[in-house]
């Protein structure tokens, strides 16, 4: 006679597919997870305390490690939040170039994202060609601000310093030889039946279930709402440019993954856009305060990085260092999302789901 | 819908709950404590408001009181609101969210976690960012540890 006993399980901290320091605790049947808890907290830094004892300026190198992947758009939520509290305008060629680069950033993102999750579902090549690709924006931004993964590179009122000379061919050779070979992941990953058979109906996250537990960005569009920041609660230079924001219908692994192939195109599309409209100018607002004080009041800035929707809330007492700073981030939610997702699935689709959702572990913790 | 368009609203259709506009900020709603769930349960279903996502939750630590702000979003209509409850410092306690939005559950852990905040009738309260054994709540602002060095002020 066959005895089955429930047994636990720890998968983490230290796991090579929990995208950084991510506990989680399973409950299992045999394969089959019977329950989820997840443990967090492992890189938490403090970030929101350190902030109430720092400058507004000296700050932003903090936000730059809330999200190491995408360092850009951590400095783009911060920056952007400030302005408005303090009231401080942005020149043209400023707000263009963080465009150019958060874009830049969001496909360096998804392709870091892309090549793990292909090796979560056992495929071990995309890996290496979307790397390939990634040194490549790397090299962009080496050359714009000299670091490859915590930039510092926006300022209040602009941006640290304005890009070389090649910057701008550099980057279209770069866009030129980057659309092919997302045909290229394609026909490597996505077309794949193995890949298809794992990723497809699997994981499915429906729009009521997205909403409720604050899933965003990319994971919300491909459980079907059309709902993108940077076109519905527009900020910066975004209103001028064109793009689509592609939607899939059934919320399933697959459409996450497809989901998130188009914002590449779309990206590299406004990359371009933002490289024509770059006309000769200012960088940065001359003759702001280093020891700024904003006045008094409070601000919520919602931006979209690639992993969904992040925000910032300042309250200031009018004093040079914020009273309350919060980070809104999209992985916090989407954490708190997996004891419903992968409750009752197989330990070996856990892992190509939960590596779906784009996790990232230092801007869950902060 | 603006805030004062929305407590018209709340008004009418709630008439026992008692909600105005903050005084600090022009759009945040003030509530009671007890009105609070009543509230985001009618936001959340009424065809006119439909305030259907939960965008997040924080406390903020003032010397006399702890305030928990709640980020409420419609996709329908494309609105942002902002509710406040004001709790007593020395116990802070309010209804816990996660009936309405489960996705509350994890942004309510790190109000209690780091400000003290205790949400009746969570599932789950526990720390969420710090050690099970840590003690205190670090974001207050009386907070002291001894690795934690305030810049003296200087202009």
């Amino acid at each position: 006679m066959h005895k089955t006993e429930e047994f636990y399980l720890n998968m983490g901290p230290q796991h090579p597919s929990t995208h950084g320091v991510l506990k989680l605790i399973l409950k299992m049947d045999g394969e089959q997870v019977v329950e989820v808890t997840p443990e967090i907290g492992f890189l938490h830094r403090s970030l929101e305390k350190i902030a109430e004892n720092r400058t507004y300026h000296q700050y932003i190198p903090y936000t730059d490690r809330l999200d190491y992947v995408t360092s850009m758009t951590s400095n783009f939520v911060y920056v952007t939040a400030v302005e408005k509290l303090a009231g401080i305008a942005v020149p043209r060629r400023a707000e263009l170039l963080r465009i150019i680069m958060a874009e830049l950033n969001r496909i360096a993102s998804h392709l870091l994202w892309l090549g793990a999750l292909s090796l979560e579902a056992g495929a071990t090549t995309p890996f290496l060609y979307t790397f390939r690709e990634r040194e490549l924006i790397l090299d962009l931004f080496e050359m714009t601000c000299g670091a490859r993964l915590t930039y510092n590179y926006m300022r209040i009122g602009g941006v640290s310093q304005d890009i070389p000379p090649e910057f701008r061919d550099r980057a279209k050779e770069f866009l030129k030889y980057f659309r092919p070979c997302i045909k290229e992941y394609e026909d490597l990953l996505i077309n794949n039946v193995i890949f298809q058979n794992r990723t497809r109906g699997v994981g499915v996250l429906p729009l009521k279930e997205a909403v409720a537990y604050g899933a965003t960005g990319p994971n919300l569009r491909a459980s079907g709402l059309r709902w993108d920041l940077r076109r519905d609660r527009p900020y910066s230079l975004y209103p001028e440019l064109e793009f689509d924001i592609p939607v899939r219908q059934s919320g399933d692994t697959m459409d996450r993954v497809l989901v998130r192939v188009e914002e590449m195109r779309q990206s590299a599309s406004i990359v371009e856009q933002a490289l024509d409209r770059l006309e000769k100018g200012e960088v940065r607002t001359p003759g702001i305060n280093m020891k700024l004080r904003p006045p008094e009041g409070d601000v919520f800035m919602r931006t979209e990085s690639p992993r969904g929707e992040i925000a910032c809330f300042i309250r200031s007492d009018g004093s040079p260092k914020p009273y309350r700073l919060k980070f809104r981030t999209p992985s916090f939610s989407h954490v708190g999302l997996l004891p419903w997702l992968l409750k009752g699935m197989l330990i070996a689709d856990l892992v190509v789901v939960a590596g779906s959702l784009d996790i990232v572990l230092p801007e869950t913790d902060r | 819908m603006k805030a004062q368009q929305i407590i018209t609203r709340l008004n009418k259709e709630k008439p026992d709950i008692r909600a105005e506009i903050s005084g600090d900020s022009a759009e945040a709603i003030e509530l009671d404590r007890a009105a609070l769930l009543d509230t985001v349960a009618f936001l959340r279903d009424d065809e006119e408001t439909s305030f259907d996502f939960l965008n997040c939750l924080f406390a903020i630590d003032y010397a006399d009181r702890i305030e928990v702000l709640y980020i409420l979003h419609s996709y329908r209509f494309n609105e942002q609101l902002t509710l406040k409850v004001k709790l007593d410092r020395e116990k802070p306690e309010v209804e816990s969210l996660c009936s309405i939005h489960p996705g509350a559950g994890f942004h309510e852990r790190e109000a209690f976690d780091l400000f003290g905040v205790k949400f009746l009738s969570h599932p789950d309260l526990r720390r969420i960012l710090m050690p099970d054994e840590w003690e205190g709540y670090p974001m207050r602002k009386d907070y002291s540890h001894e690795n934690l060095i305030r810049r003296p002020e200087s202009d």
